[in-house]
C-alpha cells in the first residue's frame, strides 16, 4: 500500500532522512521506532504532505503522494497528534466529525456516526455529544482524538506519539483500545513511537529508525531474536526492562518533586538510584536539575505495578 | 439643579433627536469599522509583514488630532454626517484591526496544524477555528472602539453633523454648565451602556448572531428609507449655516423665514453652531452650505488675501471684502445687515458708578485700576486693544488673555473689571453690564453674509 523509495530529506545543511526504502502493507500495524531526532516524524508527515521529501518518491496505492490533491488526500486520512488537539471551541460531537463536515455529509448523518464512534470508546453520546473538550480528562480526550481520527473511515491512520504524553495506566489502557479498534476496522496505522516496548506490543511489524537511517525493518520477533545491529540490539535490549530507566520512573507518581536541595545526591541512572536507596529508607536525589524525593516502598510499589504485569 | 430639570423638559425633543443623532453617527461609523478592520485583519493573518504595516498605518491615523482630520475632510467630502462617519470610522478601524490580527495570531500553532492536516478548507478552518478562538478578543476590540467613537463623536458638531456635541459647544459658548451636563452626561452615559449592551451580547454567540441579524435587517431598511427619499422630486433647497452662539443662531432663523415667505416650496436647512470660521468658509467654497453671516473684518483679515489696511469707514470695509471675495472666490457677498456689531469694551455696573466711567475716553483716568479679561484676538489686533491704547491713551493695570467664551464667566465672578465683547452680546444684560461708548468712533465692524 505505502511504498518509500529512497526517501531523503535535508533541511538547509542537516540531513534529516537518507535512503529509506520501506514498504508497508495494507491492512498492517506498522511501527516506525526510535530514538528523539530520529527522523521517524518526519517519515510519517511525508504521508499526508505535511512535509516533502527533498529525494525520492513516496507511493500510496501505486500513486506517488505528491501527486495526490492535498486536501482529498488528508481528508482520507486519520491523524492523531500528542495531544489530543481537540477544537476548544468545539462539542466533542463537531469535533469528531470535522472532516465530514468539510465533506458536506449532512447534519443528521454526521451525528449518527459521531453517536457511534463515541460508543466505540465507551463514551455515553448522551453524556458526551454536546461537551467541551475542556470538561474531559487527557484519557478521554486522547479517546476522542482517535475516533475522530476514523471519522471518514480512512484507509490509513497515522499516529505520532500519540500516547507518549498520558500516565502508563491509561497509555495501556489506550494501546489496548487501537489494538481492539484495529482488530475491528483493520485500516492501515502507521505508529510512530521512541518507546521500544510500546512498539513491541503494538507492531505487526516495526521499523528502527537511527539518526536518519534505517536499521531494521520486521516483526517484534524478528527484531528480538535477530537484531541486526548493536544498535537495534541495545535499544531492544531484553535483558534490562524498559521500566529499569530512571526517567521513566520520574514519569509515574511513586517519586515527588521537592524545592528543598539539601542532602540531595546527584543521580545518573537507575542502577545509581538502586545503589543510594539501599543505604537509606528515604532518598533524596537531584536529576537534570529536578530535585525528587523517593521511598524504597514508594519503589517496590513501582517495580510491582510495572514488573508484574508483563 | 432645578434649572437643569426644567432644560431637560423644555428640550426634550431636541435633546432626544441629538441622542438619536450620535447614536446613529456612532453605530454607522462602528459597523463600516468592523466591515474593513475585520476582513483585513482575517487576509492578513498570514501575511506578517503586510499585517504589522497595517497596524503601523492605523497607529498614524490614531494619532491625527480628530479636529484637524475633520478640517482635512472638509474639502474632500463636505460637511455634515459623511466626514464625520469618515472621521469616526477611520479611528474606530484600528483598535479592532489590532485585536482581531492579535485574536487569530494567538490561535494555538498545533490546533493549526491539527485543522490543516484534516484537510480543512481554509474557510473551514476559519470559520470552525480560527474565528470562535479570536472571537472574544475581536468583541473587546469592538467595546474599545465603540467607547472611542462615542467620545469623538462629540466634535462632530463642529462640522455641522449635529449629536450631543451640540450641546457641549452651546454649553462652552454660552457658558451654560446645564448644556454642558445634558451633552457631558449623555454620552457618557451612551458610552457606557452601549459598551454594557456589548458584553452582554458578546457572552455567547447565540445573541451575537441575532444582534447582527437585527443590524443588517436596520441597514437595509434605513437603506431603503434614503433611497425612496432620493426618488422623491426634490424642491429647491438652501442651506444656511452660522458660527456658533445665539446671534448667528437668530440670523440664520431670520433668513430661514424670509426664504420660506418668498417660496412657500423652499426647502431651507439651518446647520447651526459650526466650530471655527475655516469650517464654514471651507463648505461654502465646496456648496455644501448656500449662506452664512460673516464679518466684513473678518473677511479682509481671514479670508481674502489684500494689501491694503482695513479701511476705518464700514462702507469701504463692505465694498474692499465684496470685491476680494467675488475675485478670489467667486463669491457673492451680499449688502450688509441694518444693524452694527463691533468690539466694544464693557464694565460692571458697579465699577461704572464707582468711577464714573460711561464711554471709553473715561477709562484713562483709571488705567491702574483696570483688570482687564481680552479674547486672544482683541488683545493683539490693530483693531483691538492695540489700536484704542493709542486712540484712547489707554494702559491697564493688568491684561488676562483668555478664551472668548470664558470672559463673561470671568467678570460675572468679579476675577476681572472689563472685558471686551461683542456690541449685540446677550450677556452684556445678563450681568447687568455697562457698554464703554466709543466716543472717539475708533472700531466698527459690521455684519456681512454670502
Amino acid at each position: 500500500m505505502i511504498h518509500y523509495q529512497d526517501v531523503g530529506m535535508k533541511y538547509g545543511e542537516n540531513t534529516i532522512l537518507e535512503h529509506i526504502d520501506l514498504e508497508i502493507d495494507a491492512g498492517e500495524f506498522f511501527v516506525l521506532v526510535g530514538p528523539s531526532g530520529s527522523g521517524k516524524t518526519t517519515l510519517l508527515r511525508m504521508l499526508n504532505q505535511l512535509t516533502l521529501p527533498t529525494q525520492g518518491d513516496i507511493y500510496l496505492n501505486n500513486k506517488k503522494i505528491k501527486e495526490y490533491d492535498k486536501q482529498k488526500l488528508r481528508l482520507n486520512t486519520g491523524y492523531v497528534l500528542q495531544d489530543s488537539s481537540l477544537f476548544p471551541n468545539l462539542t466533542l460531537e463537531d469535533n469528531i466529525t470535522i472532516q465530514l463536515e468539510q465533506l458536506g455529509v449532512t447534519k443528521e448523518k454526521r451525528r449518527a456516526r459521531a453517536a457511534e464512534l463515541l460508543k466505540a470508546v465507551e463514551l455515553d453520546p448522551e453524556v458526551f455529544a454536546k461537551r467541551k473538550p475542556a470538561e474531559l480528562s487527557g484519557g478521554q480526550k486522547q479517546r476522542v482524538a482517535i475516533v475522530r481520527a476514523l471519522a471518514t473511515k480512512p484507509d490509513l491512520v497515522l499516529m505520532d506519539e500519540s500516547f507518549s504524553a498520558l500516565d502508563p495506566v491509561l497509555r495501556r489502557q489506550s494501546q489496548d483500545l487501537i489494538l481492539d479498534l484495529h482488530q475491528k476496522l483493520k485500516p492501515t496505522i502507521v505508529f510512530v513511537t521512541h518507546d521500544m516496548q510500546e512498539a513491541l506490543r503494538l507492531g505487526d511489524r516495526i521499523a528502527v529508525i537511527h539518526a536518519g537511517h534505517l536499521q531494521q525493518v520486521g516483526t517484534p520477533m524478528q527484531i528480538m531474536q535477530y537484531p541486526a545491529n548493536e544498535f537495534v540490539k541495545d535499544f531492544f535490549d531484553p535483558e534490562c526492562p524498559h521500566f529499569w530507566n530512571l526517567e521513566y520512573l520520574l514519569q509515574t507518581a511513586y517519586p515527588t518533586k521537592i524545592a528543598d536541595t539539601k542532602n540531595a545526591v546527584e543521580l545518573e541512572s537507575f542502577d545509581d538510584l538502586l545503589t543510594q536507596l539501599q543505604k537509606t529508607p528515604e532518598l533524596r536525589f537531584t536529576y537534570q536539575a529536578q530535585t525528587y524525593q523517593l521511598t524504597y516502598q514508594g519503589l517496590l510499589a513501582y517495580l510491582a505495578e510495572q514488573g508484574g504485569r508483563r | 439643579m432645578a434649572k437643569l430639570i426644567e432644560t431637560l423638559s423644555v428640550q426634550r425633543t431636541e435633546i432626544l433627536q441629538a441622542l438619536g443623532q450620535h447614536l446613529a453617527i456612532s453605530l454607522i461609523s462602528l459597523v463600516i469599522a468592523i466591515l474593513i478592520a475585520v476582513p483585513l485583519a482575517i487576509s492578513l493573518r498570514d501575511r506578517p509583514f503586510l499585517g504589522e504595516a497595517g497596524l503601523q498605518v492605523a497607529g498614524i491615523i490614531q494619532t491625527i488630532p480628530s479636529l484637524a482630520l475633520l478640517g482635512l475632510l472638509i474639502p474632500l467630502v463636505g460637511i455634515g454626517t459623511v466626514p464625520a462617519v469618515i472621521a469616526l470610522t477611520l479611528y474606530a478601524i484600528m483598535p479592532i484591526y489590532q485585536n482581531t490580527y492579535a485574536g487569530l495570531k494567538n490561535v494555538d500553532p498545533n490546533l493549526k496544524e491539527a485543522a490543516q492536516a484534516f484537510g480543512l478548507s481554509r474557510f473551514k478552518q476559519l470559520q470552525r477555528l480560527e474565528f470562535p478562538l479570536a472571537l472574544p478578543l475581536i468583541l473587546s476590540g469592538i467595546r474599545i472602539a465603540l467607547v472611542m467613537v462615542i467620545g469623538t463623536a462629540t466634535l462632530a458638531a463642529f462640522i455641522g453633523a449635529g449629536g450631543l456635541g451640540s450641546y457641549i459647544m452651546l454649553g462652552i459658548q454660552q457658558n451654560n454648565n446645564d448644556y454642558l451636563l445634558i451633552g457631558g452626561i449623555l454620552s457618557a452615559a451612551l458610552a457606557f451602556i452601549c459598551s454594557g449592551l456589548l458584553k452582554f451580547i458578546g457572552k455567547n454567540s447565540r445573541r451575537i448572531y441575532v444582534t447582527l441579524a437585527f443590524l443588517a435587517l436596520l441597514g437595509a431598511g434605513v437603506g431603503g428609507v434614503k433611497v425612496y427619499e432620493t426618488l422623491q422630486p426634490k424642491p429647491v433647497k438652501v442651506v444656511i449655516a452660522g458660527k456658533l452662539g445665539s446671534e448667528p443662531e437668530i440670523l440664520m432663523n431670520m433668513y430661514k423665514e424670509l426664504i420660506e415667505q418668498a417660496d412657500p416650496k423652499a426647502e431651507v436647512t439651518l446647520k447651526p453652531n459650526f466650530g471655527g470660521t475655516t469650517f464654514l468658509f471651507k463648505a461654502l467654497q465646496k456648496g455644501q452650505v448656500d449662506i452664512y453671516p460673516e464679518f466684513t473684518g473678518t473677511v479682509l483679515e481671514a479670508l481674502v488675501d489684500h494689501d491694503k489696511k482695513t479701511p476705518s469707514d464700514p462702507k469701504e470695509t463692505y465694498t474692499l471684502a465684496q470685491k476680494q471675495l467675488s475675485k478670489q472666490y467667486d463669491l457673492r457677498y451680499l449688502k450688509p445687515m441694518a444693524y452694527q456689531n463691533g468690539y466694544d469694551l464693557a464694565v460692571t455696573k458697579e465699577f461704572s458708578q464707582k468711577y464714573n466711567v460711561t464711554k471709553l475716553s473715561d477709562l484713562a483716568r483709571v488705567n491702574a485700576k483696570i483688570h482687564a479679561g481680552f479674547d486672544p484676538d482683541f488683545s493683539n489686533q490693530e483693531d483691538g486693544y492695540l489700536g484704542l491704547k493709542q486712540a484712547y491713551d489707554l494702559d491697564f493695570g493688568k491684561v488676562s488673555v483668555m478664551e472668548p467664551a470664558l470672559r463673561y464667566q470671568a467678570i460675572a465672578q468679579k476675577k476681572v473689571n472689563l472685558v471686551d465683547g461683542y456690541t449685540t452680546d446677550p450677556q452684556v444684560r445678563q450681568y447687568d453690564l455697562v457698554v464703554l461708548k466709543d466716543d472717539k468712533n475708533f472700531s466698527h465692524r459690521i455684519k456681512g453674509h454670502h
